[in-house]
């Protein structure tokens, strides 16, 4: 294994402390997440948020290309960062009640590869700013025997700034066609 | 040299599909299969599979190869060699040429 | 040998009374799949889905696989999905475009038509087996209404038109804006519920009365204050549509009712739909309500939500959901109104997360034996029924449980009749 030098080069694999920090910032939205504290969560994502998760289908081989739902499909979420602000009231309505009790849920994120972006390719986006996949399962325990194993990958485009990073575009896909759960109550 | 036959208009098949020309057209044993890749070529293949009964007319074609409707074997375009189970023999090419916006068919001669 | 279980005692239609054995009985729903599923219209799929021939879609028809598609002759066709052989799906895609179906077993292929095609080793079968007596089991009945296609397995049934009756009213102020009808956006929703599937169907008949409770979390994010929604938005009035066949639809009802979404209210032309529709379908079930098509059709005007509630065992049912909009609507109305749904329904809906939730509790503990014994209340506005002068047919309260009692009622009368394949076995 070679040890590169890792610059801002333009679709180059992050360096070690990158991805480090970038795992570092996950986990801290991760750990957010299973608090339930969503407003804390909406300051991690940009304000230009774009926050998709389309519909899978099982298709037939030569149509595989279109397993996943384009954008304007059927989708789990299709988002901006008001939007997300708007779902997030309802639970501090205090009258979300199939919140209540609250589930519990862990969001685990692993699988974690960061690459600086290509500026060419990513209009709004500096060499700076990363693109990243990661997996998550996310376990989901509700009331006294309800379970829910949620699990997919994100890919996102992390904006840097001094203050650190910030969630600007995120696609997730959950590794499900039929949801087998009973509602999404979480963010992935 | 035979004079080739003319057996349709290349308006009449869109790329990535084909027709079949009836045998009492072509003369030949077989119904022809004409076959549009999606490069815009025409080519020209014994219609029926040489696996089960069906229609190569009706497959998917691209990338060189027409794909059998019924059980997925893939046939090239140009020397009808069988690519896949289930089928195992090959199928037999003929040659097309393209004047004037018409397809015109030499059957049972090589391409 | 199969014994018929008579469920009067289980529905009090005068009383307004329902047994819990509906929900939890394991013979109740065999009967149900055999006298329910079996005779009704089933709701297959909408028109738009199938536009190219070798359009497919695959549903369930109760728990039954189909395969509806779009013949080479356009023609709506659908089929048990089930090859003739040895009975594995012929195709295990959720739909596409295709030109055959070809069995991934043995390799049995048939046509968009049904019609066994080719059979490997087909010298190995005697004289008398002929591919034409092996195709897939046809749904012998499709219809259509407004865009929604409708199948059943019954072999004379009575027309899809007339078992809507006045129901098709209701559903004609979702459906019928304009000459150009709807269409619907790509992709569909589906999830598991835990819950009979009749606590979904109900609902959406007869169930305003859970809004305010339920989805009140929903409305504090829908007030502009964001302080709760005003007096009016929570004392509704408004009709509720009881139909013989067990159709029913609830709405409030305000001369300034209204899309929710912005975009959309902004573009319809209330107006021109006034002229086509009338006022009362205007002021009604044009935006707002829900509806269920018996036995497990439903929809909800506001957000062009349809959904069908598939029954997996007296215990568990799936709902798939589609979102339609006007054919004719500007590409933004469209994107508008799509998105209002999957932010209210939906499995991530702000709504539609409660809702889940009050299926599966109810069902939870509902097997119990002393629980199973007590009997729910569907009492409200009884006697209230009548013809009001303004909404076709037999109507009642905004909050009242008429169209469910007449939902059961239908129900009853269904469960305790021979279906046509019973003959004369019981």
């Amino acid at each position: 294994m070679t040890t590169t030098n890792h610059s801002t080069v333009a679709g180059g694999l992050a360096s070690l402390q990158t991805h480090f920090e970038v795992q570092q910032f996950y986990y801290r939205e991760a750990e957010l997440l299973d608090d339930g504290r969503y407003a804390d969560w909406l300051t991690l994502l940009a304000d230009d948020l774009d926050y998709w998760m389309p519909t899978r289908t099982n298709r037939l081989r030569r149509q595989q290309a279109l397993a996943t739902a384009a954008r304007g499909e059927a989708a789990f979420y299709d988002e901006s960062k008001e939007s997300l602000a708007w779902r997030i009231r309802r639970f501090d309505s205090g009258m979300a009640w199939a919140e209540d009790p609250p589930s519990r849920t862990r969001h685990l994120v692993t699988n974690v590869v960061a690459r600086h972006v290509d500026p060419d390719d990513n209009a709004g986006f500096a060499a700076d700013d990363l693109a990243v996949r990661s997996a998550f399962i996310v376990y989901r325990n509700r009331l006294e025997r309800e379970e829910n194993i949620f699990a997919g990958s994100r890919d996102d485009i992390l904006r840097r700034s001094d203050e650190g990073f910030q969630v600007a575009r995120r696609v997730i896909l959950l590794d499900q066609n039929v949801l087998l759960s009973k509602n999404i109550s979480t963010f992935f | 040299m035979s004079e080739g036959i003319l057996v349709a208009n290349l308006d009449d098949i869109a790329e990535g599909e084909g027709i079949a020309i009836d045998k009492s057209i072509t003369g030949t044993d077989d119904n022809i299969a004409l076959l549009r890749d999606d490069d815009g070529a025409v080519w020209a293949l014994d219609d029926t599979c040489t696996h089960e009964t069906a229609s190569l007319a009706e497959g998917w074609v691209e990338d060189g190869h027409v794909e059998c409707p019924l059980h997925a074997s893939k046939f090239c375009l140009k020397s009808g060699d069988v690519q896949g189970l289930p089928a195992t023999r090959n199928t037999c090419p003929h040659r097309v040429e393209i004047r004037d916006g018409g397809i015109w068919l030499f059957p049972n001669e090589t391409p | 040998m199969r014994r018929n279980i008579d469920v009067s005692g289980l529905v009090d239609h005068e009383g307004g009374l329902l047994d819990r054995a509906v929900f939890t009985d394991h013979s109740i729903y065999a009967q149900e799949m055999r006298r329910v599923f079996a005779p009704s219209w089933l709701f297959l799929a909408h028109t738009d889905q199938f536009k190219k021939p070798g359009d497919f879609f695959a549903t369930f028809m109760g728990e039954d696989p189909v395969l509806v598609t779009l013949t080479r002759e356009k023609k709506l066709k659908a089929f048990l999905n089930s090859c003739r052989h040895r009975g594995a799906r012929v195709c295990r895609a959720d739909f596409g475009q295709t030109r055959n179906f070809t069995c991934s077993y043995h390799g049995w292929s048939y046509d968009l038509d049904g019609k066994l095609v080719s059979v490997p080793n087909e010298a190995g079968y005697p004289e008398s087996f002929e591919r034409d007596d092996w195709g897939l089991v046809e749904v012998p009945h499709i219809e259509t209404y407004n865009g929604l296609i409708f199948g059943t397995w019954n072999p004379s049934p009575i027309p899809l038109r007339e078992s809507l009756g006045d129901m098709a009213w209701y559903m004609d102020a979702m459906l019928d804006h304009d000459d150009d009808g709807t269409e619907v956006v790509g992709g569909i929703h589906k999830w598991v519920l835990d819950g009979n599937w009749k606590l979904a169907a109900e609902q959406f008949a007869t169930d305003w009365y859970h809004v305010n409770m339920s989805h009140a979390s929903a409305l504090m994010v829908m007030s502009p204050t964001g302080k709760g929604p005003r007096d009016e938005i929570v004392h509704r009035t408004g009709r509720q549509y009881v139909d013989p066949n067990g159709h029913g639809a609830g709405f409030p009802v305000h001369t300034k009712n209204r899309f929710d979404a912005k975009t959309v209210h902004d573009h319809t032309d209330y107006t021109a739909l006034r002229e086509r529709l009338g006022d009362a379908r205007v002021e009604g079930p044009l935006t707002n309500g829900h509806a269920t098509v018996f036995p497990n059709f439903s929809y909800l005007p506001v957000n062009g939500s349809i959904r069908i509630w598939h029954p997996k065992g007296p215990d568990k049912m799936e709902v798939w959901a589609w979102t339609i909009v006007d054919k004719c609507w500007p590409d933004e109305v469209k994107q508008a109104q799509r998105l209002y749904n999957l932010r209210t329904f939906g499995p991530s809906g702000i709504f539609e997360q409660d809702d889940g939730e009050n299926w599966s509790e109810c069902q939870a503990i509902a097997a119990g034996f002393i629980t199973n014994g007590v009997a729910l209340n569907y009492q409200m506005g009884l006697g209230s029924e009548r013809e009001d002068g303004r909404y076709p047919g037999t109507t009642s309260e905004l909050y009242s449980d008429a169209a469910g009692r007449s939902f059961y009622a239908r129900w009853r009368t269904l469960m305790n009749t021979p279906a046509w394949h019973e003959g004369d076995a019981r």
